[in-house]
């Protein structure tokens, strides 16, 4: 009885009379159940990937760009006033150049710019390359 | 039957919307996992759509509306996933930088388990200091540390560096898998302190589990039991892992649909026994189902099983029918909406896939059954006819997943199963009275864990032996995304056998499903796919 009152309902018209006319005001429960079935779960979607606990957020104003200048920060040697063990961390250069910088530092006083680096035994302009991201006066 | 309250509204048919889950699930697995298809996706509803509004006969009458609503769920579920994708996530914009050290205050959210480097543990983030000033609020970090003594929910102080998770030698995505924890980094702690001797309620529960739980049982098997009710395995040993992958029982120690089901009959009928009014005696369950969830960590596999429990106690309490097909698909739609990442997440795989299979093969494979293994029984016993299919159903539709994500799968699991299974409803519902009643009257504890205790030796027994047959499992590696996707193409007969194609070719495609699997592991594990 169900499925005839149905396909009535449904060839109500002629062919020509599209599903639209009539229809929603028809199958109004099922669109509006549709539609908030849609809003919750949009709803629920926006809540947990920007309002719930498990979204972070920023509460200070402290730039990613001066977070990344920080951390550029700590990866960089002062040449001129780094210790061995700190001047030991840049890359190709091994205690004993270290030893060496500090050495020509005390002799020759305080460096420049990092090229002058260059002036030290067993620092080439290759090595040079590899330790100027790394190094700062 | 009495009329049901509230607003007068009448889903099943003619009208069927059945299918608006499984578009919305697609919507979201497509916009995460291939948002390029997105738009053909959305294109193809549309003419479908309409389609249906301009042809009265392009598709059955009643799913019409189903078609003519199609565009806007798979672009709702589509949707979803963008807005997902697009949310900002600083704390991991702050990893990727490697600044160095931060400090972290917040609330550990899984159980420490042990890794490579000391042990880890989730911990959610309240506030996370940087260069002295407090940066972020918010988010998942992994924690890293030589020793984590701490329990679920303990608020602690974490100073570490901070960086993104590296994909492993073995091209092991981690970063992909935190993100389905939504989890944006990874902290090396220096040191992990408990904040104000601020104890976590369900850490409590956790220490005071083990606690109970040593009453009466051996460690080993207490670490056993303990994994199957709180889904915390840290205890048991590597090699007892081990032996329960490859004899493929690892599923009895997630916490999933099982342990759900478990919990629920004996709380249900528990409240039953004692003449509780139905509603009360639903919502109670409800309640102690989502909390036993939560004590648990919240696993994946739980939430799945959750909400499908919740969706059956509620069917009953409002005089809906229970459909379980429509139900999972609503589940994966609820679920998926919430975190769609969760697609990446190896547990809801199996954990879906399991239950799926057992939906849509059990009836084919069970007259397969029937017909051969079965056949010299006159009238075959439906206890053994049903766990026969049951574990083969499961087995056959997480094979994939297993070998995508282990590189392993279990070939005696099948028959494992048939024992495991059953072993592990009792085990469970002893270990939870184990663990309430050590509690309370230690001296009660201890016939029921020695019960327990005797139970457990004979599922490890089963793991050990099963595990150490040469032919127990077969190696599967480099399964791509397209080998899973072909092995789910010859499921599909099968599937339609026991649900929409004639029942009587239900035993010859399911015949051809089995002789398909065994054909895509040897291909698989002999690298000939």
């Amino acid at each position: 009885m169900r499925r005839e009152a149905f396909e009535t309902a449904t060839r109500r018209g002629s062919a020509s009379q599209a599903f639209p006319t009539g229809a929603f005001a028809r199958y109004r429960p099922q669109v509006v159940v549709a539609v908030l079935v849609v809003i919750v779960l949009v709803g629920g979607a926006f809540y947990a990937s920007r309002v719930s606990e498990s979204a972070p957020r920023v509460v200070y104003s402290f730039s990613l760009e001066e977070v990344e200048a920080q951390a550029q920060d700590s990866l960089q040697v002062n040449i001129n006033t780094a210790d061995v063990e700190e001047l030991d961390e840049l890359p190709e250069v091994g205690p004993a150049t270290a030893e060496a910088i500090v050495e020509h530092r005390r002799t020759s006083g305080m460096f420049r710019s990092v090229q002058e680096l260059e002036e030290i035994e067993g620092i080439g302009p290759t090595t040079l390359e590899e330790i100027e991201p790394f190094a700062t006066v | 039957m009495g009329r049901p309250t509230g607003p007068v509204l009448d889903l099943r048919e003619p009208v069927r919307l059945d299918a608006w889950a499984i578009t919305l699930s697609a919507g979201i697995v497509a916009g995460t996992v291939v948002p390029a298809l997105v738009p053909a996706g959305v294109a193809a509803a549309l003419i479908v759509s309409a389609g249906a509004l301009a042809w009265r006969d392009l598709v059955p009458a009643q799913w019409r509306l189903m078609a003519v609503l199609a565009p806007l769920f798979a672009g709702v579920g589509a949707g979803i996933s963008f807005l997902h994708s697009a949310a900002p996530d600083p704390l991991a914009e702050l990893a990727v930088l490697e600044p160095g050290e931060v400090v972290i205050v917040g609330t550990v959210g899984s159980p420490p388990a042990a890794s490579s480097w000391g042990y880890r543990a989730d911990v959610r983030v309240e506030h996370l200091w940087y260069g002295g000033r407090e940066v972020l609020r918010g988010g998942r970090v992994e924690v890293f540390a030589g020793d984590l003594s701490v329990g679920v929910g303990d608020r602690v102080r974490v100073d570490g560096d901070i960086s993104r998770p590296e994909t492993g030698e073995d091209g092991f995505d981690y970063a992909k898998y935190l993100a389905t924890k939504n989890v944006s980094a990874v902290v090396e702690a220096t040191s992990v302190w408990p904040v104000d001797g601020d104890m976590g309620w369900i850490g409590r529960v956790h220490r005071r589990t083990d606690v109970a739980l040593g009453y009466g049982l051996h460690p080993r098997e207490a670490a056993v039991v303990r994994g199957m009710v709180l889904g915390d395995r840290s205890l048991i040993p590597e090699e007892l892992e081990e032996d329960f992958q490859r004899s493929g029982i690892t599923h009895v120690l997630a916490i999933s649909g099982q342990h759900v089901a478990v919990l629920a009959a004996v709380v249900y009928f528990a409240l039953r026994a004692f003449a509780v009014p139905a509603a009360a005696r639903t919502l109670t369950t409800l309640a102690l189902i989502w909390l036993y969830i939560l004590v648990a960590g919240a696993p994946p596999s739980a939430i799945r099983a959750g909400v499908v429990a919740s969706f059956v106690l509620a069917a009953g309490l409002l005089g809906r029918q229970i459909s379980p097909l429509h139900f999972m698909m609503t589940m994966l739609a609820c679920v998926l909406a919430y975190n769609p990442l969760l697609v990446y997440n190896a547990g809801f795989q199996l954990s879906v896939a399991a239950v799926f299979g057992i939906l849509l093969l059990k009836k084919p494979l069970k007259s397969l059954v029937e017909q051969t293994l079965l056949r010299p029984f006159n009238r075959p016993p439906q206890a053994l006819s049903n766990l026969l299919s049951v574990s083969l159903a499961a087995q056959v539709a997480t094979a994939p997943i297993v070998a995508a994500s282990f590189d392993e799968v279990s070939v005696v699991g099948a028959l494992t199963n048939l024992v495991a299974v059953p072993l592990s409803g009792p085990i469970l519902t002893l270990g939870l009275l184990g663990s309430v009643i050590g509690n309370v009257a230690p001296a009660l504890a201890y016939p029921l864990n020695a019960s327990n205790g005797f139970l457990v030796t004979l599922l490890v027994w089963i793991a050990q032996v099963a595990s150490a047959f040469p032919f127990a499992a077969v190696t599967t590696p480099g399964v791509t995304l397209l080998l899973v996707a072909l092995f789910y193409a010859g499921c599909v007969p099968a599937a339609l056998s026991g649900n929409a194609l004639s029942e009587k070719q239900a035993p010859l495609w399911a015949a051809v499903l089995v002789l398909w699997s065994i054909l895509w592991l040897v291909l698989v594990g002999a690298g000939g796919l």
